[in-house]
């Protein structure tokens, strides 16, 4: 009998490393910087197809053109991402890349703007993760620690590997409740 | 399943010079309530067989006094539409399945873009009391031969503007499926009704443009197409069923008493799945995939081969 592989959860995201070869009409890849290495090479991938490739970065070195937008920040790079998808049609296929953090907040604007999952390709770059208090509800950002003070309310939390799609973050619980803040009981 | 509820045919209006509207109301008691894109199927005794055809409800959902229908003659019929057409008069009572729905509109949709092909409108009269009222984003684009099967235009005119694009084949209009396709607002849904080949004209389209299937919805609107003759066995029960050609192996297999679940009587829904041990069989189904093909078919639409008999797992 062979022991069975632990299952991960089934909320864990799955990300991807090779574009699907799916059809499209419009590709559009939003990246957090362009010198991530699966950014260059998805990018390479997908200019072999005929479609329209258009690309929107933060900073990065390559120079604007039609096809590359290139954001200061990751708010005016959020800023062109509505722009472009207010004037997509059905049949553009979305391609994040970035931090955690930054690709979960992207799905969550596109499917606000009406795309699917089915529509989107998740490509993880980085280490940030977001973390979710779920006493006082902030967000903030850590690394692959798995406790961790927040920022917020000072809790003391555990990082379960329960992950919420909508909030793009992990799930922060109360550490210890008999010690709450971490400080030692009188 | 469910039992048939029996109606009375209220009124029978010639609509266009090949399809007549019917309206049924209960002989007892009130209809079962329906959601927008419903159909019923009809019992129809066609001589000495009984020949069932669904039919998309066109009246509006709220009001349940009533079902309406609207059937087109067919040139290869098997009987069904020309019984509807010739003998069926206001006053006879009908048998008519409950209400099924496989054919809903998206409730996450941004904008419903409606396709239809000629008697294909009906499904889409009934969802546009349920769009207007819900102040949902949709627009209808109709295809039809002007005087022939342009059933409901003029009130379509009236009630939609310029939501409404009409496609008379007979003045050459043509509609224009790829371009149409390539230029829907993200979120968009397509639903399309009508013949097989402006159904396989948006699918194959929306593939190429890239849509995901689940973006993509269609009613198969045809009766069963008949075929060669053959038997079919019955292993468990051991009887024996002669299927005649302008008979489907359902139609068959219920006139001889076996009620077998089913839904769409096309070939599309996956209700009626039936397992068999032996014999070819000439699959017509949209719905099994090719492994599933090798035991498995679906009596609506399916027929055993002429000549080797259906060992069917019944
Ligand atoms: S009844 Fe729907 S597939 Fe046969």
């Amino acid at each position: 009998m062979t022991t069975h592989a632990v299952q991960p959860l089934f909320s864990t995201p799955v990300y991807q490393n090779q574009p699907h070869s799916k059809a499209a009409t419009r590709r559009l890849v939003v990246a957090q910087a362009l010198d991530q290495s699966p950014v260059e090479a998805l990018i390479s991938e997908l200019q072999a197809h005929a479609q329209p490739l258009q690309v929107l970065a933060i900073g990065g070195t390559g120079t604007a053109s039609d096809a590359l937008q290139v954001a200061a920040s990751q708010a005016e790079l959020v800023q062109m991402l509505h722009a472009a998808l207010r004037s997509a049609p059905v049949g553009t296929r979305l391609y994040l890349c970035g931090d955690e953090a930054f690709i979960w907040q992207c799905r969550e604007i596109a499917r606000h703007a009406g795309m699917l999952n089915e529509e989107i390709e998740l490509f993880c770059a980085g280490s940030r993760r977001q973390l979710y208090c779920v006493h006082c509800s902030a967000l903030q950002d850590i690394a692959d620690q798995t406790e961790v003070a927040c920022a917020n309310c000072g809790v003391n939390l555990l990082v379960r590997a329960h992950f919420s799609q909508r909030l793009g973050a992990y799930m922060g619980v109360c550490l210890d409740p008999n010690n709450v803040r971490g400080e030692v009981r009188p | 399943m469910n039992s048939p509820i029996e109606v009375r045919v209220a009124a029978v209006t010639q609509i266009t010079p090949v399809i007549r509207e019917f309206t049924f109301e209960p002989v007892r008691g009130a209809l079962p309530g329906f959601s927008s894109g419903s159909h019923v199927v009809v019992h129809m005794p066609v001589g000495e067989r009984s020949v069932r055809n669904a039919y998309s409800l066109l009246s509006n959902p709220a009001q349940t006094q009533h079902y309406r229908i609207a059937v087109r003659l067919q040139d290869e019929s098997r009987g069904g539409s020309r019984y509807m057409h010739e003998q069926v008069k206001a006053g006879d009572l009908l048998q008519v399945s409950p209400p099924a729905n496989l054919f809903a509109p998206n409730s996450q949709a941004r904008h419903h873009l409606l396709i239809a092909g000629g008697i294909g409108i009906t499904p889409f009269l009934s969802y546009l009391p349920e769009l207007q009222a819900r102040d949902a984003s949709y627009s209808l684009h109709y295809a039809f031969r002007g005087g022939f099967t342009d059933a409901y235009l003029d009130s379509l005119r009236e009630n939609l503007g310029t939501q409404l694009q009409t496609y008379d084949s007979i003045q050459g209009q043509v509609l224009d499926l790829a371009t149409l396709l390539a230029s829907q607002a993200l979120g968009t849904h397509v639903y399309v009704c009508g013949p097989q080949r402006l159904i396989d004209g948006v699918r194959v389209h929306a593939e190429q443009l890239g849509w995901p299937e689940i973006r993509v919805h269609w009613e198969v609107f045809a009766a069963p197409e008949p075929g060669h003759p053959f038997v079919a066995n019955l292993a468990r029960s051991g009887l024996t069923v002669e299927v005649a050609s302008d008979s489907s192996l359902l139609e068959a297999l219920e006139q001889a008493g076996v009620e077998i679940p089913n839904l769409c009587r096309g070939g599309v829904c996956g209700q009626c799945a039936v397992a068999y041990l032996d014999g070819a069989v000439e699959h017509r189904d949209a719905y099994l995939s090719a492994t599933e093909r090798s035991n498995t078919v679906m009596p609506c639409v399916s027929r055993g081969l002429c000549g080797s008999a259906l060992l069917l797992d019944l």
